[in-house]
């Protein structure tokens, strides 16, 4: 698994996030491609790969690449939900790496927020769940937590902690959406909306884009920025509904996690900081655990006392996530640009002290599809 | 008032399914090549892979695997009918889970690992739903 070795990530960007009413979503994604090419110093002329995905869209790359008026050599549009773009930089650094092209685009963007709230998505319907008046994604994902408190004793303070911790990131972060901070009170007491799950534990509901260049490691090393490197990679799928989710207190993080770490050559304990995909306050004890910051059933207790929130022994979320920050209807790519920028030292007041190893996790559908990267600033021995 | 609420596609596949709910059966497909049942109805068995397959009798027991109670829905038709319960149930018998609504008992009554067993509910001139009810005199 060398091919990594040979890329590093060379822009990131977001568009404008957050309350975006004059722009759609193509608009956004081409705002934020312009923006990390520009970052690097590079042209669109020079990118020769597009990946995107997108619920707007059924032919995301064909789409954007129109748009932009560039013609990609190579394009990618794998689609396993918020999570995709966490495995569109892997699967550009394959093509990278087996010469299909040198610079890869991955792209995202949507108005979700501007088009009403609710979740877009291309309709796809499901016989055996829709008939009983199931709140996709939120239901599925209240399952899971109410599961994990059953099984592992895990409680609502608990699940209130990762929203609270979150948001003291978030506070740090000017480009957040909610900067103010808030209590476990407040949490708990916010609207509750499936149980155990109220409004506080749920992402947000935002307009944004993302964007992120990957080129060889060669030419990255000669652009404007301080290149980041990838050491492991790992995707993998349990379910595609809830229903059909084998256990729902154990996620394909387990499977994807195992093979990042391996390809990396690290443990969970090497890790400086994570970034790990928060559609909902229960994802974050979901994948401490499977991911190997603590043992399975102990996440509820891993993040008391404020170990995940600024100041703690595990930086979690550091850009105040997908419940403080932004959640444009997926948010994978969102993981990988904070662990870059956390690892380039940009990151101002919310900047980790000494962080060159990160892991970013990318979560798809309803806990179905997971994908774990480890990025460092220093190329792998 | 018309039902307003999502009604299934029963075409295809499963249409043996719906079919035997309309007439009070619970048949859930079942493989014979590894003598397991499995839930949705799909022409691969996902366990083993095999082919041969074939709808089986369900006694309709099973108990709750977890559940949820909906106190906001965005769901046409359910809107107004908060709160209520949307519940994992785990079938008697074997490898099959699928999603329903608990009826007759008040949803801060039910609980994970609850028996419950299935109710025929009718719901327009074609199609029954498999809403599950807590077992007469537990477990």
């Amino acid at each position: 698994m060398s091919f990594f070795k040979d890329v590093a990530i060379a822009g990131v960007a977001e568009s404008e996030l957050g309350n975006v009413p004059h722009m759609n979503s193509v608009d956004l994604m081409a705002q934020a491609s312009v923006r990390a090419l520009q970052e690097a110093g590079l042209k669109k002329e020079d990118v020769d790969g597009l990946f995107s995905s997108s619920a707007h869209y059924s032919m995301p790359t064909v789409t954007l690449a129109e748009y932009m008026g560039i013609t990609p050599k190579y394009m990618d549009a794998t689609s396993i939900g918020g999570a995709s773009f966490v495995s569109h930089v892997a699967h550009a650094a394959q093509a990278i790496v087996s010469g299909m092209c040198e610079v890869a685009l991955i792209a995202y963007g949507s108005t979700q927020r501007t088009d009403g709230g609710g979740l877009a998505n291309i309709t796809e319907s499901n016989p055996f769940e829709d008939p009983f008046g199931y709140n996709d994604p939120i239901t599925a994902y209240s399952l899971a937590a109410q599961r994990h408190m059953f099984e592992f004793g895990t409680t609502r303070d608990q699940l209130s902690e990762v929203a609270v911790a979150t948001r003291k990131w978030a506070s740090m972060n000017e480009k957040a959406f909610k900067r103010d901070l808030i209590t476990h009170d407040d949490v708990k007491n916010s609207t509750l909306i499936s149980t155990p799950l109220t409004k506080l534990d749920c992402c947000l509901v935002s307009d944004g884009g993302a964007a992120l260049v990957l080129t060889t490691r060669e030419r990255a090393e000669k652009l404007n920025t301080k290149p980041t490197y990838i050491w492991g990679y790992g995707e993998s799928t349990t379910h595609r509904s809830i229903s059909n989710m084998p256990s729902l207190v154990h996620t394909a993080a387990i499977e994807s996690g195992k093979s990042a770490y391996q390809m990396a050559g690290v443990g969970p304990e090497d890790i400086q900081v994570a970034e790990l995909y928060d559609a909902f306050s229960i994802n974050v004890i979901l994948f401490l655990e499977d991911l190997g910051f603590c043992k399975k059933g102990e996440g509820g207790r891993f993040i008391s006392n404020g170990n995940i929130a600024p100041g703690g022994k595990l930086p979690v979320n550091t850009n105040g996530g997908g419940l403080s920050y932004c959640h444009p209807g997926m948010y994978g790519l969102f993981t990988i640009i904070e662990a870059v920028r956390q690892l380039r030292g940009e990151s101002g007041e919310r900047q980790v002290d000494n962080c060159n190893l990160a892991l970013a996790h990318g979560n798809g559908g309803v806990l179905s599809s997971e994908v774990t990267m480890v990025l460092s600033n220093e190329t792998k021995s | 008032m018309a039902y307003n609420k999502p009604l299934p596609n029963t075409k295809g596949v499963s249409e043996i399914y719906w079919k035997g709910l309309k007439e009070k059966k619970f048949l859930i497909p079942h493989c014979n090549e590894c003598n397991e049942m499995f839930f949705y109805p799909r022409v691969v068995c996902p366990h083993c892979g095999g082919t041969n397959i074939e709808f089986q009798d369900h006694n309709g027991k099973g108990e709750i695997y977890s559940y949820s109670i909906v106190e906001k829905s965005f769901i046409q038709g359910f809107e107004k009918e908060v709160p209520y319960t949307v519940a994992l149930v785990q079938l008697e018998g074997g490898k099959a889970r699928m999603m329903t609504n608990i009826i007759e008992c008040e949803p801060e009554k039910v609980e994970i690992g609850m028996p419950v067993e299935i109710h025929f509910q009718d719901v327009t001139d074609e199609i029954a739903l498999p809403h599950f009810k807590p077992m007469k005199g537990g477990r």
